[in-house]
């Protein structure tokens, strides 16, 4: 008995010290984010329920260069999405299904594109879309984070492809279905979960990039990532931290979100399969 | 076939760039001097950026912030997925929620604990003066030393959920079996965990490693967020001093020489891996 209320006590104080750990500084963001100045700013600092305001977001929301970042990193990140998701379909079923001499050495390729630290592409990147013209436009950024993001996702599908059984296929293309049929018909529906899954990692994946859309942007299509460091920056010597947190708290938070709807599978898809 | 958009697409905007970055490595590019033809020069480049003075110290901080980085989140996902990988309630929501850190974006996990380090208004030194540790509110970013612990702790905060998840399959992977006949040996928990779980981890642990390795090399938007790689250029690791040649500098040719070193670094650490995955699987497989 008593090793049992020990056992219990050091599981459930350290699932608090994890919980703290992982939790406090994005909690620490939404505290500060709320609170008037005067009370982030006092010596010790000092927080107050009643003091709540959301006049940060207020300000910051009113800024026309954060609303325009804000649409840009939706409309680059669907976009990307929506390209991304349907080219790594079309490759990751040819990897599942079909036995492809150098399936298993494209795989690895794969993989090995995501170790790529982005400086190495950036500058190139950057030659290139000027050359086609697509500096500083939502094109040129997707096409870039496509490329970039394609290896992952298709690693990704593949996984979910392959949980399908080749039977349900088979019989779709013995009622008359083409291969590509089949793939729309049959078996996008139920992979459906990993689509999903996919779609959100290459949704949060272009959301959050940051060393590409500072060298490949300018005013018209920056993203928010790139705004907000430009929050940081402009102050030389005093700065309202709480406009910086709200900031911080919108851009945070998308991700957020759409992970804790999908997180199983996505766990399942980046590590091949984590029971439970 | 069905695979020919994609490897076209990749081709394209992937490959080639990278390609063009490395030709951009071996020759002379510099923006201060736009109409200059850009010569093929052989390892100028590379020796130029070996031989500047923020080489070296560039170097051995990126061996400080990777080594650091790694024991840090190595051991946070340990004891995180040790946590995980036992029965209770709340299990899976605390394992989504672990998971945060590492979908917050880079830039602002940087902002977040530029903020939390703040001299005047971070919650470390009001903490630490209400607990008496210290009297003076200490500036962490303007130390060097501290700076770049700052930005250790940072990336450490943001890797180890991915690093967990990891373990996390490793741990599962251990037969209960072996758990089994060690409790019959009478081995107490200690034991277990330095005979069955430690042993069954080595490779997961490994491969987690050697992954924070990459991720420590590729550290960049956190970097920029909390100190733009100062002060004094004490927290410019090699991957930020290749950002600084080509941005700051416009030294196009040295800037894709330190890039191409820093990416050296990271195939080096990615075939390591690979090579002992594949061997680890082979040994199982006796």
């Amino acid at each position: 008995m008593r090793a049992h209320r020990l056992r219990a006590l050091v599981v459930y104080g350290s699932a608090a010290v994890l919980l703290g750990w992982a939790i406090a500084p994005l909690l620490w963001v939404v505290i500060s984010s709320v609170q008037p100045e005067r009370n982030i700013t006092a010596q010790p600092v000092h927080v107050s329920f009643a003091d709540m305001t959301f006049e940060k977001y207020r300000t910051v929301f009113a800024d026309e260069g954060f609303r325009d970042a804000l649409v840009n990193s939706v409309v680059v990140a669907l976009c990307t999405t929506a390209v991304c998701v349907v080219l790594a379909s079309l490759a990751a079923y040819a990897l599942a299904r079909l036995r492809m001499r150098y399936g298993g050495a494209a795989l690895v390729a794969a993989i090995m594109t995501r170790m790529i630290p982005a400086i190495v592409v950036v500058i190139p990147a950057f030659l290139l879309l000027r050359d086609l013209q697509l500096i500083d436009s939502i094109a040129g950024l997707v096409i870039v984070y496509v490329a970039f993001l394609l290896p992952y996702a298709v690693w990704m599908l593949r996984i979910f492809f392959e949980d399908i059984p080749p039977s349900v296929e088979a019989a779709a293309r013995m009622d008359g279905c083409t291969r590509l049929g089949a793939l729309a018909r049959v078996i996008a529906p139920l992979a459906a979960p990993g689509l999903a899954a996919t779609s959100v990692f290459v949704f949060v994946s272009s959301w959050n990039e940051f060393l590409l859309p500072l060298v490949l942007t300018s005013d018209e299509t920056k993203p928010i990532t790139v705004r907000i460091a430009e929050l940081t920056g402009s102050s030389g010597g005093y700065f309202d931290v709480g406009i910086l947190m709200a900031a911080a708290a919108v851009t945070a938070l998308p991700p957020m979100v759409l992970v804790v709807l999908m997180s199983g599978r996505i766990i399942r898809g980046l590590t091949g399969g984590v029971k439970a | 076939m069905l695979t020919a958009p994609v490897a076209l697409f990749t081709a394209i905007f992937l490959v080639v760039p990278i390609l063009y970055g490395l030709t951009m490595a071996f020759r002379r590019i510099n923006l201060t001097f736009p109409d200059a033809p850009h010569r093929w020069i052989g390892l100028d480049n590379f020796d130029a950026a070996v031989t500047a003075p923020g080489f070296g110290g560039a170097v051995v901080r990126t061996v400080i912030v990777a080594g650091a980085t790694v024991v840090l989140a190595v051991a946070i996902a340990l004891a995180s997925a040790l946590l995980l990988n036992e029965a209770f309630r709340g299990r899976f929501v605390l394992r989504v929620v672990m998971l945060l850190p590492w979908v917050v974006a880079p830039v602002v996990t940087g902002i977040v604990w530029k903020w939390i380090f703040n001299r005047d208004h971070g919650v470390v030194n009001a903490v630490l003066i209400q607990l008496g540790v210290t009297d003076g509110y200490r500036d962490w970013l303007t130390t060097p030393a501290t700076a770049l612990a700052v930005v250790i702790v940072a990336e450490a905060w943001r890797t180890a959920p991915l690093l967990t998840l990891f373990l996390l399959a490793g741990l599962q992977g251990i037969p209960e079996s072996r758990y089994r006949a060690a409790k019959m040996d009478g081995a107490g928990w200690w034991a277990r965990f330095r005979f069955v779980t430690l042993p069954g981890l080595k490779l997961s642990l490994l491969s987690v490693a050697l992954l924070q390795t990459v991720f420590s090399l590729q550290a960049f938007d956190t970097i920029y967020a909390i100190t733009k790689g100062g002060p004094a250029q004490s927290t410019t690791v090699l991957n930020y001093l290749s950002y600084q040649a080509s941005f700051r500098d416009l030294d196009l040719g040295e800037g894709a020489a330190l890039a191409w070193i820093v990416f050296l670094a990271v195939l080096v650490c990615s075939a390591v891996t690979l090579t002992l995955l594949v061997q680890g699987v082979r040994g199982h497989r006796r």
